[in-house]
């Protein structure tokens, strides 16, 4: 993954999740690839993997992609992540389910999602509703990371992973 | 000029070595059947998505050599994979797009425009230089085993016509949907089998 300098640009620093915390959580997971597009909230965070870490970021141009992808490491015996913006999801869903879970390809799902005040949902019909209620809806497990404290969930998922028919969710809200 | 599917689906068969190979839809039933080998998998069933599942798996699986046939239909739904499978160039991968410019599997409808497509300019575009074009079958018996010998990512269009091997849903429904479980089982067995060199 290539970077341009913007100038005036600040990218966001995940206020309530640590975006290192997050990278060494992977890292020690044994994830050797993450399979992404950017969003603004893990910005530093895909940087950081790509100047300083062993995990291979592969780039895709739309996020089902990913899901597909993941599934092909998988199968290939790598260990394999997905990470993507709660739209990313949506979009993924008809690969999620007609590829990764029907070849049972168990594997780590990303989903950067942000809770919203009801209020504000009311003229948001996209964001922060949906991504946990969707996966959960297909039977998909998906644990939910609110601060840098619960990314023991990442693991947990992971370990839900090994031996598993089917990809393993965490909504991260940066 | 097309080329008959079942005429070049076995002069791929009689080319095979060890090689892993994903089919789509209609591809799936006549390749079990000229082919049949626990290396071949056609449980990918997202359209456009058997590529960039064999991307995945060229990329895990760099000692084994990945085919990947699937229809111009299913590639339409997908046509980003190309800029990605570019970017991660792997050497190992051969996508095979079987052009019969229809939704076959439905019943024939043409694809949107499908007289003016050039997918092989679309893979060039996408910065896949090595993309080819066939639609006649002494040229792809002439060339086509040089070019399964080739760096990847190769990719190669074959004009192409359903044959006798048409298959509607409802058979594709008992032949192969039926049976994924089956082909999952098999499928990772010979990979747990032949693991990585």
């Amino acid at each position: 993954m290539r970077f341009a300098d913007l100038p005036n640009h600040t990218p966001a620093t995940g206020k309530k999740i640590s975006l290192q915390a997050l990278k060494t959580v992977l890292e020690e997971c044994g994830i050797e690839y993450l399979v992404a597009l950017p969003e603004s909230p893990y910005e530093l965070f895909l940087k950081d993997i790509a100047e300083h870490s062993t995990i291979r970021i592969i780039q895709v141009t739309r996020e089902a992609e990913g899901m597909a992808i993941c599934a092909g490491l998988t199968y290939g015996g790598g260990k394999a992540a997905w990470l993507g913006s709660y739209k990313g999801f949506y979009n993924s869903l008809d690969t999620l389910i007609g590829t990764a879970r029907r070849v049972q390809a168990s594997f780590l799902i990303l989903i950067s999602d942000e809770e919203i005040p009801p209020a504000r949902a009311v003229h948001d019909p996209e964001m922060g509703r949906y991504a946990v209620a969707l996966a959960r809806a297909i039977g998909l497990p998906c644990l939910e990371v609110r601060t840098t404290e619960e990314l023991a969930r990442v693991r947990q998922a992971m370990e839900q992973t090994t031996g598993g028919i089917q990809p393993v969710a965490v909504a991260l809200y940066f | 000029m097309a080329i008959k599917r079942d005429e070049f689906l076995k002069f791929l068969a009689s080319l095979r070595k060890d090689e892993i190979v994903l089919t789509a839809w209609q591809a799936s039933i006549p390749w079990e059947t000229y082919s049949p080998s626990p290396f071949n998998f056609p449980s990918v069933r997202t359209m456009g998505e058997t590529s960039t599942f064999g991307l995945g798996l060229a990329i895990a699986r760099p000692d084994k050599r990945i085919i990947v046939l699937e229809g111009d239909g299913s590639l339409l739904m997908n046509l980003g994979s190309l800029v990605t499978i570019s970017t991660v160039s792997p050497p190992n991968l051969t996508q095979v797009l079987l052009q019969n410019r229809m939704y076959e599997t439905s019943g024939g409808q043409m694809l949107p425009n499908a007289d003016k497509l050039d997918f092989a300019a679309f893979a060039r575009a996408a910065g896949i230089p090595r993309a080819y074009h066939y639609d006649d079958m002494p040229r792809c018996r002439l060339e086509l085993p040089r070019l399964l010998q080739e760096k990847g990512p190769v990719f190669i269009v074959v004009d192409m016509e359903p044959g006798a091997d048409h298959a509607s849903a409802k058979e594709f429904g008992w032949k192969i949907r039926a049976k994924d479980l089956e082909f999952v089982k098999r499928f990772r067995q010979a990979l747990a089998e032949n693991p990585k060199s």
